[in-house]
């Protein structure tokens, strides 16, 4: 897969904005293309981690927070051994006291509660038990010029595309009416690479008058 | 990000860095962008906690949203105790440790540590013809006919939990007390513009922005752009269905 710089995406961005970084100085910039890449990962969760839960386990606690870093969890595993995930409603159909029942330290499931918690069963009784959560990462901030990502060709082309349309937004009038048809291929773009196969994304047009204004 | 940072940005996304009191105050960015931030959560149910509260005989209806030290059954304006600075990282939020949510809906309820079924009144009537006159352990809950942010419990409990202030984070089994699993909403007295925006991960904050500026664009001020309102609006619900996606099918609902 293609590597790209900060640079070179900034780059790419600026060329869609006339290169003027008098009105679009590239703090700005970057902070689109930051924010844009967290948008297509948000989609795509193709950026991973795992992260230990800090501190490890505690005696007979039951919900932990997703360690910071991490978006949503995947994969829970304690002491190098992976856990199946269930659902609430399918362990407290099996186990109705199961929020109170504990293991010395061999947990089987977890459960994911909201995107920032989940539940183990049993709760662990001893301390400081390693609790490792893999999942989909919040995208590293590119900060740094040679800051480097890893994109295919097309993902990068909407990613620069969306930045200069949130760019392009402080124009108004015509001139952002016409490039805000660039995120109908960032859309487009999405719903081929989104990991949700039949999740539905909003629809975007143009108003008549901006129709007319970017015709002309 | 800070509260004060997504002003900034919102902003500099309308040109208006400078003179900017003229059209959006601070305070009137707060109050829009923590109804954007309650409606997000609120749709998304991206972020959930757990409350516990006592258990009283012979009562049948609380609330999900219990006063510290008043009467259980009786409902806080929102709820109180340390906000999830250890799911997010972020600190100390707001000038005091108290009241930053309240809870919306309940969706899993447990009584002394035992999972309770939800079942609707007419199920019940069907499965229990005096359900109204048992006193007994609870086995169901149902909020059908009860209140906004209100369960009632069947057949209502035959004893009292010990007495314990309502808790958040975790449950607590013991005690034949009440546990109740909701999605988590932001209060809007309690955010300041120093606070971070608090519920969403980094990756969501933009939506929460976009939200902002949509009402703000598309309010019927001078400020009002159908175009830039139709694109900031399109931005905000690429972000609830995303999180509500993968709230539904990566997280269980």
């Amino acid at each position: 897969m293609p590597i790209y710089t900060l640079f070179t995406l900034r780059s790419r961005v600026l060329d869609l904005l006339d290169q003027n970084t008098e009105l679009y100085p590239a703090s700005d910039v970057d902070r689109e293309i930051n924010d844009s890449i967290r948008a297509w990962n948000s989609f795509t969760g193709a950026i991973v981690s795992e992260k230990p839960v800090p501190g490890g386990s505690v005696p007979g606690q039951v919900l932990y927070p997703v360690p910071s870093g991490l978006l949503y969890p995947l994969r829970i595993s304690v002491s190098g051994r992976e856990l199946q995930r269930s659902w609430i409603s399918a362990i407290s159909r099996t186990r109705r006291s199961w929020v109170t029942e504990r293991t010395p330290s061999r947990p089987w499931l977890w459960i994911p509660v909201g995107i920032n918690k989940f539940a183990i069963w049993p709760a662990i009784e001893t301390a400081s038990i390693t609790i490792n959560v893999f999942g989909v990462a919040e995208p590293a901030k590119l900060v740094n010029d040679f800051d480097l990502i890893e994109f295919h060709d097309e993902d990068a082309d909407a990613i620069v595309k969306l930045a200069a349309v949130n760019l392009l937004f402080r124009e108004g009038g015509s001139v952002f009416a016409q490039a805000s048809l660039m995120y109908r291929h960032y859309l487009g773009r999405l719903k081929e690479r989104s990991r949700f196969r039949n999740i539905k994304l909003p629809r975007y047009w143009l108003l008549r008058k901006e129709s007319a204004d970017a015709d002309l | 990000m800070l509260i004060s940072e997504a002003y900034q940005l919102t902003l500099s996304r309308l040109l208006e860095l400078g003179g900017a009191e003229v059209f959006l105050s601070e305070s009137s960015f707060l109050r829009t962008i923590t109804a954007v931030l309650f409606d997000f959560c609120s749709k998304t149910g991206i972020s959930k906690n757990v409350v516990n509260f006592q258990a009283l005989y012979g009562v049948s209806r609380y609330s999900i949203n219990p006063a510290p030290g008043a009467a259980p059954g009786t409902s806080a304006e929102w709820g109180t105790g340390a906000w999830g600075a250890a799911e997010w990282g972020t600190g100390t939020v707001g000038s005091s440790q108290q009241a930053l949510f309240k809870f919306m809906k309940a969706e899993h309820v447990w009584w002394a540590g035992r999972y309770l079924e939800k079942i609707s009144i007419h199920d019940l009537a069907v499965l229990e013809s005096s359900w109204e006159a048992k006193r007994t352990s609870p086995q169901y809950w149902s909020d059908d006919a009860a209140p906004v942010e209100q369960i009632d419990i069947y057949p209502v409990s035959d004893k009292t939990g010990a007495n314990v202030s309502p808790s958040y984070g975790d449950f607590v089994g013991s005690g034949s007390n009440f546990s109740v699993l909701a999605t988590e909403l932001p209060v809007v007295p309690a955010l300041s513009m120093n606070d971070e925006i608090p519920f969403v991960p980094a990756s969501a904050v933009q939506y929460i922005v976009w939200g902002a500026i949509r009402d703000i664009l598309g309010s019927s001020s001078e400020t009002r752009d159908d175009q830039r309102a139709m694109y900031a609006d399109s931005r905000y619900r690429e972000g609830v269905l995303i999180y509500k996606t993968i709230v539904e099918q990566e997280m269980g609902g």
